[in-house]
């Protein structure tokens, strides 16, 4: 399994909630939403543009509005190794995370 | 990939949030995120190049762990070769690097002189005293001068209880310290010299004969009849200096002993060292001064030279040259022994890696079926090779850190690497080792990334048809490189074994001769008397001095039968009646002088070349004249070795005359018996003048030390190269002959016998050998001739040589072969096909 950063796991499950309407800005923004974090629209696209190469993604042409100056958007969408890289991750995270009782924790009493 | 949907993106979030939240926030939003964006994509860059280097090395180092052997041919036969590289290249260097250290280096000039005397001519570096004094003042352009005598040994130092006489004396002008740049670590250059028996010392001196105590104002004793005076100290002499000494004393001393040191005509010589203007152009004034000395001494024909300082240690050979010399020639061979060294194991190491990417091909399709680009495959490859290569630089230095001792010890050098002080070192290094792993990774990295997977998956292309030719050319330069290295050896050896033991003419051996002490000795044969009263002295007799040079020569020269009108040069030397013997120099016909026949003092010996050239056919009792005296040859000596003996044996008349070195024969028995009685007898004769004396034999060897050192190091480095060249064929071998499993395996279901399997594979290398041999023999001919040519006597390139060097290469390639070919040819027909 490819260990992806955590960035990139978040645009892949992004990418997974928005569906159709997954492109450039949706993406920044779900993100920014969900981690509270000031992003910069360039950190998101490298790690967009890379997935895509590497085919977790995919990509397609969209339409473009006048907000965006006649630009066409650029829309994404999950491959079949991109849901199979979710898929591990789930996994994975599931295991580590089995039974964590979260607000209950005490540093010291691990199990 | 557009960028343009990133700009839309931008505009889209602008407009909402120009909406939202106003427009000076939002334009303050989008300009932050053309500086926040730069950060991020770097940050993310560098996170996956490290992800992706650690990737790289995990590859890496599986792929050597599965290869173990051919990695460790390859790396270490890189190191090997780079090691060599490296010893060599700091030999080079150190002789490249002479006199350099001085500021004025570019300024300074020493004064060489040619003589003519009929058809020879004799270069020299010694000259008149007055000479450097009188350029200075006759020319405007030579702004500083100094005179320099050196002594290498032999005047005994004393202070207090310590004396020695290892001490090298160098006489010099004040101008001296201002010409050459030897730090003064006590003391300064113009007080040096202040008082005529001031002397300056090294560093090493002043520990040797002080300890740890103020040297400067101490006084020595020297030679027992100076008193001189520390007046300063200066840091050691580095080794790459042409002139050697550790005490300096000053040239005017010269006077208090009597000499005039404004006689041109002087017995006395020295060197003479000048220094220019900046702006002064040398070899104008070389053209101006050639002839000062025809001036000033009108009846001898010289001419002078300026030679530049930085030359002077390789490209000098004059006579009487006390000045530590090399040779540039060796400098040439050991450049190119270094290079081709470095090509031998740098091409090993591409064709291993080329011949092990063949069977690489597999793992390539499937990389990039996962979906690998070309250009990370390109970096993959290139990465594997450039480590291997960095892995193999880290190993040379090892192995030259550790084989430096042994090497300053062949090489009489003190060699070392200077990583640090010398900001050219290691980026050289590292330079090499890169240039060497990338030169190796472009074959596989560039041909085998342009594969197409699906092909190479189902072993249908023949990868090893055009990589072949490549590899073959590259076995064949190597070979042809090798077998260059072992012609070359042998000739450089058969020539100075030859040299060295070639007869001389004359028996060098347990001769002893007692030189500028015997110049004042008034009751010779008293003291000869003397000294053959010894059991250890067998024989003495003053003479000449052999393979010293002497300058008596002449054209006025008669014999009877001559033909008028002919003129011929020849030599002459001096000698008392009884030399013959003490050297055993054989008589070809005739007789030796005799002390009891009075005419002899005024009769000829000749040798056999001067005969020849006469053409007289039966000299004996001919009338003959040198230089007006008549006399009568009574007999012909055979040929010996006078002067260099790098030169050819010259026509040389032997009479009866004054000679002063006394030249002894002791027997091997008690050698320093002999010794220290025969210096007894000379300090009671001649009281107050040290006495020195020198071995022939040992003066002899010398002559050849610088030599034999060159050819014990070429001797070792040849048998490395063809290691190296083995090691390339061995790993080259095993590939190939994994690689035709395939097609041995059909063969012996087809009924081939192991050695017909044998023959087939070892007859390939054999053809590439033989190639290899019509390379090399012409390119060895042509560097072997050029080195030859400075030896008047050589022991020839004959066609055994050759064939001696290819045979050996043929031999050596076949049992490397040999041992492939028999282990590929056991293989089983069955598991060769199993893949099928």
């Amino acid at each position: 399994m490819e260990m992806l950063t955590k960035l990139e796991e978040l645009i892949l499950l992004s990418v997974w909630r928005l569906g159709d309407s997954a492109y450039g800005t949706t993406i920044y923004k779900h993100i920014q939403e969900v981690t509270g974090k000031n992003l910069s629209l360039g950190g998101v696209y490298f790690p967009l543009e890379r997935l895509t190469k590497k085919g977790f993604l995919q990509s397609y042409k969209g339409e473009s509005t006048d907000k965006r100056r006649g630009l066409s958007k650029r829309y994404y969408r999950l491959s079949e190794t991109g849901v199979s890289a979710l898929n591990d991750i789930q996994r994975v995270n599931s295991e580590m995370w089995e039974g964590y009782p979260g607000l209950f924790l005490s540093p010291g009493k691990g199990k | 990939m557009g960028h343009y949907p990133v700009i839309g993106d931008l505009e889209e979030i602008y407009f909402d949030k120009a909406l939202d939240e106003g427009i000076i926030k939002a334009r303050i939003w989008y300009i932050s995120q053309i500086f926040k964006s730069v950060p991020a994509a770097v940050l993310y860059s560098v996170n996956w190049s490290f992800i992706m280097f650690e990737n790289y090395l995990k590859t890496a180092y599986r792929n050597f762990a599965k290869y173990k052997m051919y990695t460790f041919i390859n790396i270490s036969g890189l190191a090997v070769g780079m090691a060599s590289f490296f010893l060599l290249s700091l030999w080079v260097q150190h002789e490249i690097s002479f006199d350099r250290f001085h500021k004025n280096a570019n300024r300074i000039f020493r004064i060489t002189t040619v003589m003519k005397k009929g058809d020879m001519e004799t270069t020299g570096v010694l000259t008149p005293l007055p000479l450097g004094p009188a350029l200075t003042e006759e020319y405007p352009e030579v702004n500083n001068y100094t005179r320099i005598r050196i002594l290498p040994s032999g005047w005994t130092t004393k202070y207090k209880n310590k004396a020695y006489t290892n001490d090298s004396y160098c006489w010099a002008d004040p101008g001296f310290f201002e010409m050459f740049s030897f730090k003064f670590l006590k003391g300064s250059p113009e007080t040096a010299f202040s008082d005529w028996n001031s002397a300056v010392i090294t560093k090493k001196t002043a520990e040797k004969y002080f300890g740890n105590d103020e040297p400067v104002g101490k006084v020595i004793n020297v030679a027992g009849r100076f008193e001189f005076k520390i007046a300063g100290v200066i840091n050691n002499i580095p080794d790459n200096s042409h002139l050697q000494f550790n005490i300096l004393a000053p040239f005017k001393m010269y006077e208090k002993l009597g000499i005039n040191l404004e006689n041109w005509k002087a017995r006395l010589t020295c060197n003479t060292y000048i220094q220019i203007e900046l702006d002064a152009d040398y070899r104008d004034l070389n053209g101006k001064v050639k002839n000062i000395c025809s001036r000033h001494l009108p009846e001898i024909d010289a001419e002078i030279f300026l030679q530049p300082l930085k030359r002077i240690h390789l490209h000098s050979d004059f006579l009487w040259d006390r000045a530590i010399l090399g040779e540039i020639k060796y400098v040439y061979i050991f450049s190119a022994l270094s290079i081709f060294i470095l090509l031998i194991a740098c091409v090993n190491f591409i064709n291993l890696a080329t011949a092990r990417s063949a069977g690489r091909a597999r793992e390539v399709g499937m990389r990039k079926v996962m979906g690998a680009g070309k250009a990370d495959l390109v970096k993959q490859f290139f990465g594997e090779s450039v480590i291997s290569s960095l892995v193999s630089l880290i190993l040379a230095v090892i192995i030259v850190e550790m084989l430096l001792p042994s090497f300053n010890e062949l090489s009489g050098k003190n060699l070392f690497i200077d990583y640090f002080g010398n900001p050219v070192y290691i980026p050289a290094l590292i330079g090499t080792a890169i240039l060497t792993g990338i030169l190796s990774g472009i074959y596989p990295s560039l041909f085998l990334s342009s594969f197409q997977p699906v092909k190479v998956l189902k072993g249908i292309l023949n990868i090893g048809r055009s990589s072949k030719y490549l590899r073959k050319g590259l076995v064949v330069f190597q070979f042809s490189l090798s077998i260059i290295l072992i012609i070359c050896a042998t000739v450089i050896y058969n020539q100075l074994g030859y040299i060295k033991n070639k007869d001389l003419g004359f028996d060098k051996d347990q001769i002893l001769i007692i030189g500028s002490i015997s110049d004042h000795v008034r009751n010779y044969d008293a003291v000869k008397n003397e000294l053959l009263e010894h059991p250890g002295v067998l024989s003495a007799a003053r003479g000449f001095r052999p393979i010293y040079p002497e300058i008596g020569s002449s054209t006025e020269i008669s014999w009877e039968g001559k033909e008028p009108g002919s003129n011929v040069l020849m030599q002459r030397y001096n000698v008392s009646f009884d030399y013959l013997n003490v050297y055993r120099m054989e008589l070809a016909s005739g007789r030796n002088f005799s002390n009891r026949i009075s005419a002899d003092t005024v009769n000829y010996i000749l040798n056999e070349e001067a005969v020849k050239i006469t053409g007289m056919n039966s000299p004996l009792g001919k009338r003959f004249s040198y230089k007006g005296r008549e006399g009568v040859i009574i007999g012909v000596v055979k040929n010996f070795h006078h002067g260099s003996l790098h030169n050819k044996i010259r026509p040389v008349i032997l009479q009866l005359g004054e000679a002063m070195a006394v030249n002894i024969r002791i027997s091997p028995d008690n050698i320093r018996g002999s010794l220290s009685y025969i210096e007894k007898v000379f300090k009671k004769a001649v009281p107050g003048i040290p006495f020195d004396y020198e071995f022939l034999d040992e003066t002899i060897n010398n002559f050849y030390s610088a030599e034999v050192r060159v050819g014990t190091i070429f001797k070792y480095f040849t048998i490395l190269a063809i290691f190296l060249a083995c090691l390339g064929l061995f790993g080259l071998g095993s590939f190939t002959a994994e690689q035709r499993t395939k097609e041995i395996g059909i063969r012996k279901i087809h009924g081939a016998s192991v050695s017909n399997i044998i023959i087939l594979l070892t007859n390939e290398f054999t053809k590439w050998v033989l190639l290899a041999n019509i390379f090399a023999w012409p390119a060895a001919y042509f560097f072997m001739n050029i080195w030859l040519d400075d030896f008047a006597y050589k022991s020839g390139m004959g066609l055994q040589v050759f064939l001696f060097a290819g045979t050996g290469a043929l031999i050596i390639a076949a049992i490397t072969v040999c041992a492939h070919s028999v282990k590929a040819s056991r293989t089983n027909p069955v598991d060769a096909l199993k893949y099928e």
